[in-house]
């Protein structure tokens, strides 16, 4: 399930944080002898919204109305804060012998 | 894009098989199948936990090793979303950046079929359990006005 944030994305300028390119990752990778791989589950779940920011993810289901406390799917610029998320969490260790990337 | 990478390189390889790690007698077993892949989608709790895959491609020795250091830290990673406690918000938390021009636009109410409505209502239940979503309270006439 997702909620149709459209209108919402419209007001939200883009956040031009710069993503890795998935070719530069696989290219760096693959001279490595060992590869591991790790998979976030509902990665994006894992991050809070700013409290002052939840009331803008409300949304009806029924009769009653709620509002997302976390990071939803959907929502414009999820992605980029996901990738800062991993590229502050991994900053000793990215491009050396981890790479983050976030589909 | 990325898991295309991974399955192509998979393919290279001779396979993989999953392991699952169980609690016996003598510390961890790790125990071996061939599943067919899946990913749980975001609100679906992982039913099989301690699931991990490996090449075929390794050498006993090494697999060994790996499925040893696994077993012995299996406390380092969160098998289902309750093992996941949550990010400092101090640390990170998403902002929404609203462009000040903007005018205020009322979003059409969606209309749904009365299995969709259902489905709707199981979903949220879950999200709600999970903490993810909260109820949010609007003056009545507010509420009234839908």
């Amino acid at each position: 399930m997702s909620v149709d944030f459209t209108d919402l994305n419209k007001a939200c300028p883009k956040d031009s944080y710069p993503l890795p390119s998935i070719n530069s990752l696989v290219d760096n990778a693959s001279g490595c002898r060992l590869l591991n791989f790790l998979d976030a589950f509902s990665g994006y779940n894992q991050i809070r919204m700013h409290p002052k920011d939840e009331s803008k993810t409300t949304f009806i289901a029924g009769i009653v109305s709620y509002c997302y406390k976390v990071m939803p799917f959907g929502l414009k610029n999820v992605r980029v804060t996901y990738q800062r998320l991993m590229d502050r969490i991994l900053s000793p260790m990215l491009g050396r012998n981890v790479q983050a990337y976030v589909n | 894009m990325a898991r295309k990478c991974y399955k192509s390189r998979l393919k290279n390889c001779r396979g993989t098989y999953a392991v699952t790690i169980q609690p016996g007698e003598q510390g961890w077993i790790a125990e071996v199948d061939i599943s067919n892949e899946r990913r749980p989608g975001p609100a679906e709790e992982i039913r099989e936990r301690e699931k991990f895959k490996l090449d075929t491609s390794l050498c006993k020795e090494l697999e060994d090793k790996i499925v040893n250091i696994i077993s012995e830290n299996m406390n380092t990673s969160a098998w289902s979303s309750t093992d996941m406690p949550e990010i400092d918000q101090d640390f990170l938390c998403h902002h929404l950046t609203m462009d000040e021009k903007v005018k205020l636009v009322v979003q059409r109410r969606r209309k749904f079929n009365e299995e969709k409505h259902l489905a709707i209502r199981e979903e949220t239940q879950k999200l709600f359990v999970a903490g993810d979503i909260r109820e949010i309270l609007y003056p009545e006439c507010w509420r009234m006005s839908y």
